[in-house]
């Protein structure tokens, strides 16, 4: 069998040795610090500038309604739903990249964002008024639905990653298809259709947490519970065998994940891309390749990433605002590159 | 040194745990905010006369309880707009390409019609929020601008029956009900004047706006420039087209169509801004229309964008005097 993909990373935590561990601690501090930042950053900008005071006294307590309204059903919801997309796409690539041994794996190659974004258009072309909890569950079953058609055609008796990945490309440009098909002949779509395609979190709010939230925190903890097992499936499958692991059902497992996380986290933003491709990267990057520690730093550099692009989009042009996905490439696709340049 | 490298996870989960519940005691903190203005509002209006508070019926079909008198509106298209001045209202912030009444121009911009800016809006702390019923009814945008805790009411118009309702509705909502119901006699009067006119006449005609690739669509009687002809008593052959393409009472109009239709009149509009070519200046340009009769009579005319797209409502009078002028030639 192949040797595990990301033989670099993994001398890099070995060469790391003790020296390493402080400084990848340093690393993470600073990557929960600028979290915390950015938050509060978010809660402080945007059409309307609030003070520090303002923003904590609107968290806290009513005693300002203005500020109240702006920072409680505003700007907090849409921070916390855009580091659960975040979060949820960034744990959903470094699976898909551990599960495929393929570096470009990402739920938006792979067809599972496309798959929960055709279930999400065709449910609103067919009832505008649908409730959020309905968009969520009906974008978790195209999701799953993205997933298992992946497995199907991928598996012949066994799994081969560069099958997958082909699989994945075609679903992904199939799905797309159908999708803007679905846009350009529709009528509720017109306006949010930009937003939708390129994925954003304008007017996202807790209705939007509360519908996604049941699909996401479960997600996260299996996925983050699975991925000790991904660390043995890198290893070849005869290996992960050896070591008692049921490669194939541990495959379905985490692919239904991603199809739950990734269609989760369209629900609420629409067709974010590259969040899922460059997170696990920087989080590689960081942490090296054990899947126990990098799928949760994915989860953390995701929300980061979402943060940090929606706080741009809603500044650029205030008081409108450009789709936060279109951020997240702009900000993704250097650092990817400087990693594949320098790094790879 | 295991353990150190696990306190991301531990704050990860803790944050998700913690974040979940503000999450669900949110929506019982968000009620109480929006009680207490309310109730302060309720003292302060004895001085009021009867007139308020008053419970109306939107164009949703909503039902939202006015408690005073609106003196901070926000109006979040130019069909809403237009609305709150007929009614007597004056407006503190608008939607984006507003250009009509001049005193609206002043209000600050919160956001484009189609993406309002809600933090602007609560910024301007309006008492009341008119969105409009055509553009803002999908779940969207209708949620957000009714959770921000401000009274909104959804008016809209994309027929001559809309127009009249909303000027009823606005002018319950700012008791001023006299003044609309004089606007809303002219306007029929003119509709009838207007009919009068061109009715005699028994002449065809379609309205066709054009896309960026140069479809050409239709006015069906659905939509609000199809409905300016429809009650006139234009024959528009298109009418019975099945609603196809991307616009709401429109549909695509295949340029062999035309040519089956020959209308009297083709009125176009033309969203693109001016630099752009009228689409009434591009049609007799296109070879297979040359032909057409109201090509060769030069009947192909261009309607006002605003009049007849972009901001439906009580000007609808200038718009029936528009066609009425086309088609009698004065």
């Amino acid at each position: 069998m192949a040797a595990p993909q990301f033989a670099e990373p993994a001398a890099l935590v070995r060469r790391g040795g003790m020296r390493g561990r402080p400084r990848r601690a340093v690393i993470l501090g600073l990557a929960v610090l600028t979290l915390g930042v950015l938050s509060f950053l978010s809660l402080m900008y945007g059409a309307v500038h609030l003070s520090p005071g303002e923003v904590l006294s609107g968290l806290t307590s009513d005693s300002d309604l203005f500020a109240r309204n702006v920072v409680w059903k505003i700007r907090y919801p849409r921070l916390i739903d855009g580091m659960l997309v975040g979060a949820a796409l960034a744990v959903s690539g470094s699976l898909l990249q551990g599960v495929t041994r393929n570096p470009l794996a990402d739920p938006t190659i792979l067809g599972i964002t496309a798959a929960a974004g055709l279930a999400s258009a065709v449910v609103i072309v067919i009832d505008p008024q649908v409730p959020q909890w309905g968009i969520a569950m009906s974008c978790v079953g195209g999701g799953l639905f993205g997933a298992g058609v992946l497995f199907f055609i991928a598996w012949r008796g066994a799994v081969s990653p560069v099958r997958l990945a082909l699989a994945g490309v075609a679903l992904s440009a199939f799905f797309g298809a159908l999708i803007v098909a679905l846009l350009s002949s529709s009528r509720t779509f017109l306006q949010t259709s930009l937003g939708f395609l390129a994925g954003g979190l304008y007017g996202s709010e807790w209705r939007d947490f509360d519908a996604a939230v049941p699909y996401i925190v479960p997600g996260l903890l299996v996925a983050f519970l699975l991925s000790g097992r991904l660390n043995a499936l890198a290893l070849g499958d005869d290996v992960a065998a050896g070591l008692g692991v049921l490669t194939d059902r541990t495959r379905l497992a985490i692919l239904a994940v991603c199809g739950v996380l990734t269609a989760a986290a369209v629900s609420i933003a629409g067709l974010v891309g590259f969040v899922g491709l460059v997170c696990p990267h920087l989080a590689r990057f960081t942490v090296g390749s054990d899947n126990r520690y990098l799928v949760p730093v994915s989860a953390l550099y995701g929300a980061l990433l979402v943060t940090a692009a929606d706080l741009v989009a809603r500044l650029v042009i205030a008081p409108s605002e450009i789709p936060m996905g279109i951020f997240t490439a702009a900000v993704g696709a250097p650092f990817l590159l400087y990693l594949v340049k320098f790094r790879g | 040194m295991k353990r150190l490298r696990s306190l991301p996870l531990l704050f990860l989960i803790l944050a998700m745990g913690s974040l979940l519940a503000a999450g669900c005691g949110g929506d019982d903190d968000g009620t109480s905010a929006t009680a207490s203005p309310t109730a302060s509002n309720a003292a302060g209006t004895p001085t009021v006369k009867a007139a308020y508070p008053v419970t109306v019926t939107d164009l949703l079909g909503r039902t939202v309880e006015i408690k005073a008198k609106p003196k901070v509106v926000v109006a979040l298209s130019p069909t809403a707009v237009e609305f709150v001045y007929a009614a007597g209202g004056t407006i503190v912030g608008r939607s984006g390409s507003v250009d009509f009444p001049e005193a609206a121009k002043a209000a600050k911009e919160v956001g484009t019609a189609y993406q309002p800016n809600f933090e602007q809006i609560l910024a301007l702390k309006p008492d009341l929020i008119v969105a409009d019923s055509i553009i803002h009814a999908q779940p969207q945008l209708k949620k957000p601008l009714e959770d921000l805790g401000i009274p909104v009411i959804f008016a809209g118009a994309d027929s001559y029956q809309k127009v009249l309702d909303g000027l009823a509705l606005m002018g319950k909502v700012f008791d001023s009900a006299e003044v609309t119901k004089t606007l809303s006699a002219s306007i029929t009067k003119a509709r009838d004047d207007a009919k009068a006119a061109v009715g005699s006449k028994s002449v065809s005609a379609v309205a066709l706006i054009a896309d960026r690739d140069q479809t050409l669509y239709a006015a069906k009687p659905g939509s609000y420039a199809g409905d300016v002809l429809n009650q006139l008593g234009i024959k528009n052959p298109a009418a019975s087209q099945p609603d196809a393409g991307p616009f709401p009472g429109y549909t695509t109009l295949a340029p062999e169509k035309l040519i089956e239709y020959n209308p009297d009149f083709i009125f176009t509009i033309t969203p693109a801004p001016a630099p752009a070519p009228r689409l009434s200046t591009l049609v007799p340009q296109i070879p297979p229309f040359k032909g057409l009769k109201a090509v060769t009579g030069k009947k192909v005319i261009e309607l006002n964008l605003e009049l007849f797209l972009q901001a439906p409502g009580p000007r609808i009078v200038d718009a029936f005097k528009a066609i009425t002028a086309a088609v009698t030639g004065s």
